[in-house]
């Protein structure tokens, strides 16, 4: 299956096309309840970034 | 082969694409084991408060895929045969046990796993064949 400038999604020692991001982007027009998802997403991105940055890249190996 | 649907994130890819997985909120699934890592390594009380708030809302848009007893029971009979197999190493192994339990809802609810950690989950794969990952550069940047 494999065609060079393809991109590709390993699977058991096979291949198909590699899923991209847009592909799987949603609407522009949300309704409410998107929105507040998209806004308490956000809210707890940032909240990542800044303890990332306050005490380091967080490790979730040992867990 | 059946094209695996739904994108699920490993914790790992969040802070970099924040923008990208944003857009993609409504069609994607969220393994609880992300929140337990995000959760149990969060320090300020802010931080834990807003992981609360997205999680209600993920788990109100019945996006929150939660590991069932079968889950755990596959799990751990997946994470055995990689110890019997014995070709990584006991303490790779045991950073390896709960993306072994992404990988199992994944493949359960017809996901593909989407992370930075693409060696540990090829790893999962030998025992999950059923599993596809993909790598969040290739994902999010090409």
């Amino acid at each position: 299956m494999s065609t060079s400038g393809n991109k590709k999604i390993e699977k058991n020692g096979k291949s198909d096309d590699l899923p991209r991001w847009t592909d799987f982007k949603n609407p522009k027009r949300l309704n409410k309840a998107q929105k507040e998802l998209r806004e308490a997403f956000r809210e707890a991105m940032a909240a990542l970034k800044k303890e990332e940055a306050k005490y380091g890249k967080k490790d979730y190996s040992n867990l | 082969m059946v094209r695996k649907t739904t994108p699920i994130f490993d914790t790992s890819v969040f802070p970099d694409y924040v923008l990208e997985i944003e857009e993609l909120l409504e069609s994607s699934l969220f393994a609880s084991v992300v929140f337990f890592e995000l959760v149990a390594t969060s320090i300020d009380n802010a931080a834990m408060q807003k992981y609360e708030r997205w999680r209600a809302l993920v788990t109100a848009n019945k996006q929150l895929l939660n590991p069932t007893a079968i889950d755990w029971w596959e799990t751990s009979k997946a994470v055995r045969r990689l110890y019997l197999m014995k070709n990584a190493q006991p303490s790779k192994l045991r950073t390896i046990r709960n993306d072994a339990l992404i990988a199992r809802l994944a493949v359960i609810h017809n996901g593909f796993v989407v992370t930075h950690d693409v060696d540990d989950f090829r790893l999962v794969q030998r025992v999950m064949p059923e599993l596809q990952v993909v790598s969040a550069i290739d994902f999010f940047e090409t």
